[in-house]
């Protein structure tokens, strides 16, 4: 497989004013063409802002202090704000947030805002456009698709406005999909309509999906492959059924056995002791070095890099 | 005989609005016995939260009967009502949001001591904290400290403090841990637990995550539209799911293991609105299984014989 | 449970009550960060002191007439010139602001309290209350500000207090709409519920949990309102309902300079200055106020 999104070393600070944020202090990983890349972690641990650097909508107080994003050959940490305008989102990179209902815009009507993401690529009568709308809208399987085009955004349920989300963003037919979060604001039977929505869209239009996410349980329903991200570095690049079959990283290990399956027990939940560092001071080192049980002297001085340890299986520990 | 410290008879919950009475809360029949804990789950909008506080009295039930150790607090008014908020507390679903962020932890552990006299003077109410505050796993030195200057998890601590402070007899626990990151939620389950046994409460749970709910539960409720549709034994209803609504909820749980998936959609379409529910079952318009009888009446909890009640039409429920 | 020792854990507390740095320090620190807003601290600071020193600063009184010296350019003596009837322009500007603070004081204190009442009440006991109280804001606050306060002035006479009442009348209304709207976002907050949970009364609900959390809101407002409050006032001084002359007021002022425009151009220009400079400056405190009592209005 070929790799569409490689980002390398990508270190991301902000400027606060209590100090500078190191909300991400190298963070790698590859994506591969057609694959659903889950970013896994914690709240505060940079998995946002790591999809917001890769459309460079960071706000103002970001600093990009190094790195680089390499899309299809080309690094977008070099691009100029019009470039990414006009050649990268939307029609190359597309991304959708938890809160669909603030991201649709509410004084127009459904068919009006996928329209206006066709109208970006293509020239068309009014019939064809609606046409098309109707195509991208059964592309999500929305039901009732003529009636819903007139429609309002706040006449939508939450499933359905990230429904609607989804289906303007493919309709620029974009390569990578970024999706943030997108059904921690839904019910868990709406969330399993969504989840199957994608993985329709996975197996008929081979989409490439990065998918930001707290969620173990949604990780392994959807992705292929999964990176865990620790205070603004990733810990453990890992193939999903590995992750929850063999986790290395004494992180992602306490991670997956602390989500609750079918048969879990509340006795044998692991629990990670302390709690997330604040990012103004991180610890020296190995970030997750005050709450590892297995932490060395090395772990407090020295950034463990990423290593192989097997087939596709990178982890950054000094102690693996 | 284990004694029900909580019964709810035929209650009711609505509000009104332009569109007419939203039914939050439809005909609940409800027991809680001393000691259990009990799960209630259900998808937001279903009325769980609006049940608990109706039988907190913190609004007004617009029917039914709530009877608190046998004694029917219906109609408990003012005075009343403070002796009732020394049996019963809450504790919230977003700690960033339940604590006065003007207050320090000492002033809001201290307001229950002093509403309810239970403390006589500074010294006591000191001593009274550090303990809820040792409790919860917290040191003396938090009682300076102001809500934002407290992680998540640390929040929703004293928020429990705050709930035991009076030492009630049951604690309703509104989704406890759901703004809270999974390895944080742990560590509250099994502090909420520790402190069931060391104060001997019964706990009344609401959430809509279903895996806590069964880790959590010796009891369990299905909540669906305003009414309870499937209640008994928890491991009885998460081994063999007997209500079409719960078999298609638990089934919507995505595993957290790669090999197993969800198949298709469990649930299809969406909750109708409670401003106007279904005529007869409020899941027939999304049960795969349904038929006339369901669309005109309204299946009432009916008692099996492994002891759980299910309100459905089915004939051959099992 | 093992024995706890109070006093040890007092002592403990003290010591961190110490070194914590409180909360209006933080404020304090945030505002420092703020240039405009220090700029505006360092206006008002001026005028203040100009207000209290007025003797002090200058060789003049404010009434002493001097027909010989009448409209005479600034020079050194006179260093903003003199006015029609030979007073020193630069001295009755410094008294004037000890009238403008005055005002603007009086008239903040005066609608600031009745509005934030009446805020208070209508937001947090709504229904009929908030009805009555809201139609009575609609009613007032259909009337020009500025016509309703003539009126109100006209009726009652001239006068610095008549000015505070008549401004004061219209003025609530602002606050009471700011107060109810604040109230009923708190309100809703969970924090409110928590309380009823465990029992507090309704009074205890407004005073601990209400109207604390509403305070950083009415004193923005307040810093706000108030160069609202000293242009009112200066306008009812220029069109001659406010301050009654020979008070040194700014309003009246520019209002006296007005027909030596062309002569004395000095008069109304320098006046005018001072209002602004003083409406600049509360301006600026009451921006940076709200940015560093409430954080979170800030992207």
């Amino acid at each position: 497989m070929s790799k569409l999104l490689d980002i390398n070393d990508l270190k991301v600070y902000f400027n606060t004013e209590e100090g500078v944020v190191k909300a991400l202090a190298g963070v790698n990983f590859k994506i591969d063409k057609g694959s659903f890349h889950g970013l896994i972690g914690e709240t505060g641990c940079g998995k946002s802002v790591t999809g917001l650097s890769i459309l460079k909508l960071l706000d103002n107080n970001a600093l990009i202090e190094g790195g680089k994003i390499i899309y299809k050959d080309e690094n977008l940490l070099d691009k100029t704000e019009k470039q990414m305008q006009r050649d990268f989102r939307g029609n190359e990179i597309a991304m959708i947030f938890q809160d669909p209902g603030s991201s649709l815009n509410p004084v127009f009507t459904i068919q009006d805002q996928i329209q206006e993401s066709v109208k970006m690529y293509k020239k068309a009568s009014k019939q064809e456009y609606r046409n098309i709308v109707i195509e991208e809208l059964k592309k999500v399987k929305l039901p009732d698709v003529e009636g819903l085009l007139d429609k309002y955004p706040h006449q939508l349920s939450g499933g359905m406005k990230q429904r609607v989300m989804i289906a303007m963003m493919l309709a620029c037919n974009p390569n990578l999909l970024i999706a943030d979060e997108p059904t921690t604001a839904l019910d868990v039977s709406i969330q399993a309509q969504f989840l199957q929505v994608l993985k329709n869209l996975k197996e008929k239009f081979d989409m490439t999906v990065l998918y930001i996410t707290h969620d173990l349980a949604v990780v392994s329903e959807i992705c292929d492959y999964v990176s865990v991200m620790y205070a603004g570095r990733i810990v453990e690049n890992v193939p999903v059924r590995e992750l929850f079959k063999n986790p290395i990283h004494p992180y992602s290990y306490k991670l997956v056995h602390s989500v609750l399956g079918v048969k879990t027990l509340l006795e044998n939940l692991e629990e990670i002791p302390g709690s997330v560092p604040r990012l103004i001071d991180p610890p020296s080192g190995c970030r997750f070095h005050p709450r590892c049980e297995e932490a060395t002297d090395i772990c407090k001085t020295k950034v463990p890099q990423l290593k192989k340890i097997g087939k596709n299986h990178y982890v950054a520990c000094h102690r693996r | 005989m284990v004694n029900t410290i909580i019964e709810t008879k035929d209650l009711k919950k609505y509000f009104n609005t332009l569109k007419g009475p939203c039914k939050a809360v439809n005909k609940v029949n409800l027991k809680i016995k001393e000691g259990e804990t009990f799960g209630l789950v259900g998808e937001s909008g279903c009325g769980k939260s609006t049940l608990v506080r109706t039988i907190l009295k913190l609004i007004e039930p617009t029917s039914g009967q709530i009877f608190l150790d046998g004694v029917d607090i219906t109609d408990y008014k003012k005075k009343q009502l403070m002796a009732l908020r020394k049996k019963m507390s809450l504790v919230f679903q977003d700690p960033h949001s339940s604590l006065n962020p003007r207050m320090t932890v000492f002033d809001t552990l201290s307001r229950p001591l002093k509403i309810h006299n239970l403390t006589k003077n500074n010294q006591e109410t000191m001593i009274e904290i550090t303990k809820l505050l040792k409790l919860m796993g917290m040191q003396p030195e938090h009682m300076i400290r102001f809500p934002h200057e407290l992680s998540g998890g640390q929040k929703q601590r004293i928020g429990i403090a705050r709930a035991l402070a009076v030492k009630p007899e049951l604690i309703f626990l509104d989704e406890p841990t759901s703004a809270l990151d999974v390895s944080v939620q742990t560590k509250i389950l099994k502090l909420l637990n520790k402190t069931k046994k060391i104060r001997d409460l019964t706990y009344f749970y609401i959430s809509h995550d279903i895996n806590l709910i069964r880790v959590v539960s010796d009891r369990i409720g299905v909540m669906y539209l305003g009414q309870i549709v499937e209640i008994g034994k928890v491991d009885l209803i998460y081994n063999n799911p007997i209500h079409p609504y719960t078999k298609g909820l638990f089934a919507s749980v995505p595993e957290p293991d790669p090999d197993k998936k969800i198949k298709g959609e469990p649930l299809s379409g969406e909750v109708p609105s409670p401003v106007n529910p279904p005529m007869g079952c409020s899941f027939a318009p999304r049960c795969p299984f349904v038929g006339p009888k369901c669309r005109e009446e309204k299946p009432q909890l009916k008692l099996l014989s492994d002891g759980r009640r299910v309100a459905c039409h089915k004939d051959n429920l099992k | 449970m093992s024995e706890v020792n109070v006093e040890e854990i007092k002592m403990e507390l003290a010591n961190l009550k110490n070194k914590k740095s409180s909360q209006l320090s933080l404020v304090w620190k945030r505002f420092k960060s703020n240039r405009l807003a220090l700029l505006g601290f360092v206006f008002v600071m001026i005028i203040i002191f100009i207000a209290i020193f007025a003797p002090f600063l200058t060789p003049y009184k404010p009434y002493a007439t001097d027909p010989s010296n009448r409209l005479m350019g600034p020079s050194r003596t006179h260093l903003l010139g003199t006015d029609s009837l030979g007073r020193d322009v630069l001295t009755r500007l410094f008294y004037g602001s000890r009238i403008a603070l005055q005002i603007g004081v009086l008239i903040i204190l005066f609608e600031g309290f009745i509005g934030i009442m009446m805020g208070v009440l209508s937001g947090f006991f709504g229904g009929v209350i908030d009805s009555i109280i809201m139609r009575l804001v609609d009613i007032l606050r259909s009337f020009p500000v500025i016509i309703l306060a003539m009126a109100i002035a006209g009726i009652m006479g001239q006068g610095i207090y008549n000015v505070v009442i008549a401004l004061g009348i219209v003025g609530w209304t602002t606050y009471a709409r700011m107060v109810r709207s604040k109230i009923l976002s708190i309100k809703e907050a969970d924090y409110i519920e928590a309380g009823y949970s465990i029992g507090e009364s309704t009074y205890s609900i407004i005073t601990r949990y209400i109207v604390p959390n509403a305070i950083p809101t009415a004193i923005v407002m307040i810093s706000i309102m108030m160069p609202t409050a000293l242009i009112a006032s200066a306008t009812l001084s220029f069109l001659g309902l406010g301050v009654q002359p020979p008070t040194p007021s700014w309003g009246s002022m520019v209002a006296a300079g007005r027909n030596y425009l062309l002569q004395a151009p000095w008069i109304s220009t320098s006046a005018g200055f001072f209002i602004m400079f003083t409406v600049l400056g509360f301006n600026f405190i009451g921006d940076g106020l709200r940015d560093a009592l409430d954080p979170t209005t800030k992207h």
